[in-house]
């Protein structure tokens, strides 16, 4: 090592000697190179102001020297006589573009500062003879008969002029001004710097960024055409419009929930918040949503009752999560079978057949839930995705706010599915952005003055008003007078044994094979934390089991997908893997239909509808009704 | 009745003011976030890993006026770049009536010996650093052209990674990163050292993608020619690196833009907000004589020229925004919006927050990149100081319209004294 480095000095000390009669023919080299470079170079050179610098003439003195000039003074460019107008004049004809040769879109713009003037110190006789590099060879370059140096006290002076001079220090016998003049011919250059390799090797290591994404390739070995995927696909969502939509005006009954949901979207439509003081129980942006569907479809009884139109809107949320929830799928387990068991299992299940037609919140909000997910998912660790996806994520809280307990696996989601480079700004951005969109409701209870209870007699209390944290309280201490879990699990057990089962099964599997596949575990933490929310031994309703349904049916048809390659990995055959995704579709379509049965044709809401019709025709209009929301 | 009408016409410029703010805020946020937008804009500021052979000569401008105590120093460190010698031409820039600084100059050159080291000495005027540069261009032999600053501190590979960028890609310019470090002595160094760490490391390429590149005041790389067709700097303006950039992206030049955090060039905040306040000044004006000579006009593209107009009038209209904060406060007191307009307002202060919360996340990048330690002390300082800040750089953009109203055009000279060498010593 040592040796060799001492033998690289060597070797460039004798190629700086050698170096010598390259630079004698340097300027003609760089005459070609710069021919070599574009003739339009030269061809700006003559035409913008810089045609005629005289600095080495002027510093010259006999005009015979010229000819023992290196050969680059020599005109080897296009060299226009030194026109040298005052600086104003020259940039008001760079401005109009209307010199002969002048290029404005190579040249750039021969712009008006004195820089141009200056080069033309004095309008020399011998300037027209001075080419545009003859600086290469200034005057203290030159041979040393062409003048003699002018040293003063130590320093030489390399060149003067009216306006400056430069100097540098003398040291007697020392070439002065020995700039290296390498071009693109000179072969003999000194090969490394000196100790070069020792920095190199004491320097630590670069770090490169990175920008590995966490993305999972295509799991099938023969990739399906996306033809028959986007067929099977089209089949699917049909089949899933066509099982939630049939039916769906008599099953199952009006709840009261939907009755209050879809008075306050006609409130909106009134522009209130609510037909009542608005008591912050849940935040307005779902019938929002709803008040714009009633808007675009032109009144609340377009679909017979303001109930069944709530129902049609429901109907659109129902596919659009079904198409979410397939596109996950396929993105997170790069299987388009894994995708369709996803969807078939989210969407036929009795227990969405039920819940995901009536008007719900939690409809709404599973859409916004599964859109930040899916763009997480799919967004390539972009930060305009990430932002997409935390607006999304905002837009789901703001419809139900319970969804806000999802934010840390959406959180560990957004972490999973950025880069390492990108990360902390992805995570800034994201958390901030939920949390900004979020905030949106406590914005508005400020804003309204409700946000403190009025018991507090705050100064600016004027009157009695509901407030955000009384509600939020009161939400929190509600017990199970509404609704126990025990109640609700009896129902769920009944309506879809299997489902419930396997919801619960599939989450804790992966959460063990999280260990070894993170995007397993986010999924699971996803279910787990709202099966944790259910069994906290508060209020539950029967459908609030909705949000869990597209988790377990993500969380199944991936666990399923990795559990099946394994086979498939196991006898060596990746179709395998497919054939049982669809042997397992096959089993639980005709169980779904099965189980769902009584649904597609029931009609609890006749009954209701009839009440309807009867309060309509024999309560007279001005009378003071008690009744139901949903009538 | 004409009152209300009145009232009405306010209230929908002040929601038009609104919403400026939030699409100016937005915008500000993206182009400070642009290089980690995608992940494979992470290697827009790749700098070579393995170094060519020197092949490119450079030519190394030092301009320096009243720079008495960190010339010598900068001139070392100059020559101590890890580039043959012979390739190298070293200029330091004075004017004669700055003795200090020759002297320094002159000891340092006297010392070192080599003919390459030069001293340029000139006598005439405009006293401005363009000048002095054009000057330095006149006997500039080098291939390639750069400037370093009085006070910088160059990495001893840059000339390395320069030579192998212009070798390997076809280049005209490479700008590479200027970092302030000193990032702690002041409160608002923190906003300032992040200022400049966004926008070397990020906005730049924004701009260089849109084709609009107003380059920083040093540590970019020129070849000689290309410098010369354009005529050198322009010495009447304030802020002749941004005109260069400017003419340069309609010179059609290739920009290459380099930020690597081990190899950015080193410098120090003002050490006085005075300080502060005249640099901001001097730039802003720069900034305005520049929009008024309308050369970005010529620029081919709409966007190009959108962004050219954000670019320079950007000072004052966030001058004009820091102003109406407290406007904006009387508004909410006395003047009662429906409610979706009442938050519609409070949207600017929720991306200024963002802003606030990014530029945190940008303290901890740069302290990680260059090994310090996270304080959490620091970064409180960092959230405290960042509306003050606003209102620092709102009164350099006011100063400097003052100014050019005024007609006032010389040169506001920034004093160094070096506070991030003894950081880097520390």
């Amino acid at each position: 090592m040592w040796t060799r480095f001492i033998a690289s000095l060597h070797k460039e000390r004798d190629m700086t000697v050698s170096y010598k009669p390259t630079q004698d023919q340097d300027p003609e080299e760089r005459g070609s190179q710069y021919s070599s470079d574009g003739a339009t170079h030269s061809d700006n050179i003559a035409g913008t102001s810089f045609s005629a610098p005289t600095q080495p003439g002027s510093a010259l003195g006999p005009q015979g020297n010229l000819t023992g000039l290196p050969r680059s003074i020599r005109p080897q460019v296009v060299v226009k006589p030194p026109v040298t107008p005052p600086t104003a004049a020259r940039f008001f004809a760079a401005e109009n573009g209307s010199r002969p040769g002048y290029n404005p879109a190579q040249s750039g713009e021969a712009n008006g500062n004195s820089a141009g003037q200056m080069r033309h110190p004095a309008a020399l006789p011998n300037a027209p003879k001075t080419g545009v590099m003859s600086y290469a060879a200034s005057p203290a370059e030159l041979p040393q008969n062409a003048q003699k140096p002018e040293v003063e006290n130590g320093n030489i002076i390399l060149y003067r002029t009216h306006n400056f001079f430069l100097r540098t220090a003398y040291r007697p016998g020392h070439r002065s001004n020995p700039l290296r003049r390498p071009t693109g011919h000179t072969t003999v250059m000194p090969r490394v710097l000196p100790d070069q390799e020792k920095r190199i090797a004491a320097s630590e290591t670069r770090v490169m960024p990175n920008v590995t994404l966490n993305t999972t390739r295509q799991t099938g070995a023969i990739p399906m055409p996306s033809w028959v995927e986007a067929i099977l696909l089209v089949i699917s969502l049909v089949g899933v419009l066509v099982a939630h939509a049939y039916n769906m005006f008599n099953f199952p009954r009006y709840e009261l929930d939907e009755g209050t949901y879809m008075s306050n979207a006609w409130a909106i439509t009134q522009g209130w918040i609510s037909p009542y003081p608005y008591g912050y129980g849940h935040p307005p942006l779902a019938w929002i949503q709803i008040a714009g569907w009633l808007q675009l479809t032109g009144g609340p009884f377009t679909f017979g009752n303001a109930l069944n139109s709530g129902r049609v809107f429901m109907l659109f949320y129902a596919v659009a999560s079904a198409l979410l929830v397939y596109l996950i799928v396929r993105r997170m387990g790069g299987s388009a079978i894994a995708g369709i068991l996803a969807l078939v299992v989210f969407s036929f299940s009795p227990l969405s057949i039920t819940y995901q037609r009536q008007v719900f919140l939690d409809n709404i909000a599973t859409f916004w839930m599964l859109l930040s997910l899916y763009l997480l998912v799919v967004g390539n660790s972009r930060l305009q995705y990430i932002i997409g996806a935390a607006v999304a994520f905002g837009f789901s809280v703001l419809s139900k706010e319970v969804y806000l307990i999802c934010f840390p696996a959406l959180i560990y989601a957004a972490w999973l599915y950025t880069t390492k480079f990108q990360r902390k700004f992805g995570m800034v951005s994201f958390i901030y952005a939920v949390i900004a969109v979020c905030s949106a409701f406590v914005l508005m209870a400020v804003l309204k003055d409700e946000l403190f209870p009025y018991t507090w007699h705050l100064p600016w209390d004027t009157h009695p008003h509901l407030s955000m944290l009384d509600t939020l309280v009161g939400q929190a201490q509600r017990g199970q007078v509404g609704g126990s879990f025990q109640a609700s699990w009896e129902i769920w057990v009944d309506s879809d044994p299997v489902f419930i089962i396997l919801s619960i099964v599939f989450p804790l599997f992966n959460l063990v094979y999280g260990w070894w596949n993170r995007k397993h575990l986010m999924l699971s933490l996803m279910a787990i934390i709202f099966w944790l929310l259910l069994i906290r031994g508060g209020q539950v309703l029967s459908f609030y089991i909705l949000p869990l349904i597209p988790l377990a049916a993500l969380n199944m048809a991936l666990a399923l997908n990795t559990i099946l390659g394994w086979l498939g990995k196991l006898v060596r055959f990746d179709l395998v893997r497919s054939a049982l995704l669809i042997v397992v579709i096959a089993v639980v379509l005709p169980y779904d239909i099965k189980t769902t049965g009584f649904r597609f044709y029931q009609h609890p809401t006749s009954a209701q509808q009839d009440a309807m019709v009867w309060v309509r025709n024999h309560v007279p209009h001005n009378a003071f009704i008690v009744i139901n929301s949903y009538l | 009745m004409f009152l209300t009408y009145i009232g009405y016409f306010f209230e929908a410029i002040y929601l038009l003011v609104i919403l400026l703010m939030v699409f100016q805020a937005i915008f500000n946020i993206r182009l400070r976030l642009f290089i980690w937008e995608k992940p494979e804009h992470a290697w827009l500021n790749h700098a070579p890993t393995v170094y060519r052979d020197p092949c490119l000569s450079f030519t190394i401008l030092l301009p320096a006026k009243n720079e008495e105590d960190v010339y010598r120093e900068t001139i070392q460190k100059v020559y101590d770049l890890n580039y043959p010698k012979e390739l190298m031409q070293i200029v330091a820039i004075c004017r004669e009536d700055d003795p200090g600084t020759i002297a320094e100059a002159q000891a340092k050159i006297d010392e070192l010996g080599n003919p390459n080291v030069q001293l340029l000495i000139y006598n005439d005027y405009p006293v401005s650093k363009p000048h002095g540069l054009n000057l330095g261009l006149q006997i500039a032999r080098g291939d390639i052209v750069t400037i370093f600053d009085a006070e910088d501190e160059p990495h001893p590979d840059i000339l390395n990674i320069i030579n192998t960028t212009m070798l390997n890609e076809d280049v005209d310019v490479v700008q590479s990163g200027v970092q302030l470090m000193n990032h702690n002595t002041k409160w608002f160094c923190f906003l300032n050292v992040l200022e400049y760490f966004f926008w070397f490391k990020s906005s730049m390429h924004f701009f260089a993608r849109i084709g609009m590149t107003p380059l920083g005041g040093n540590t970019v790389f020129v070849r000689r020619e290309l410098m010369e067709q354009l005529g050198g700097w322009d010495e009447s303006c304030l802020t002749e690196d941004a005109d260069l950039g400017i003419r340069l992206s309609l010179a059609h030049a290739r920009i290459r833009i380099i930020y690597e955090d081990e190899f950015v060039t080193r410098e120090e905040t003002p050490h006085t907000i005075q300080q502060f306040i005249k640099q901001r000044t001097r730039w802003n004006q720069g900034f305005i004589q520049i929009l008024f000579k309308w050369e970005w006009l010529k620029l081919e593209k709409f966007s190009q020229r959108l962004l050219a107009f954000y670019v320079l009038i950007l000072p004052e209209v966030q001058a004009l925004f820091a102003i109406l904060v407290p406007v904006a406060i009387i508004m909410f007191f006395f003047v009662k919006f429906p409610l979706w307009l009442a938050m519609f307002t409070f949207l600017p202060l929720y991306c200024f927050v963002l802003a606030v919360f990014i530029d945190v996340a940008g303290l901890h990048e740069f302290l990680k990149a260059h090994k310090r330690k996270w304080s959490w002390r620091e970064a409180g300082i960092l959230i405290m100081a960042f509306f003050p800040y606003q209102w620092i750089l709102s009164i350099g953009a006011l100063r400097a319209v003052y100014r050019a109203l005024r007609g006032h055009g010389n040169w506001e000279k920034t004093a160094h004294i070096g506070q991030h060498r003894g950081k880097a010593a520390a």
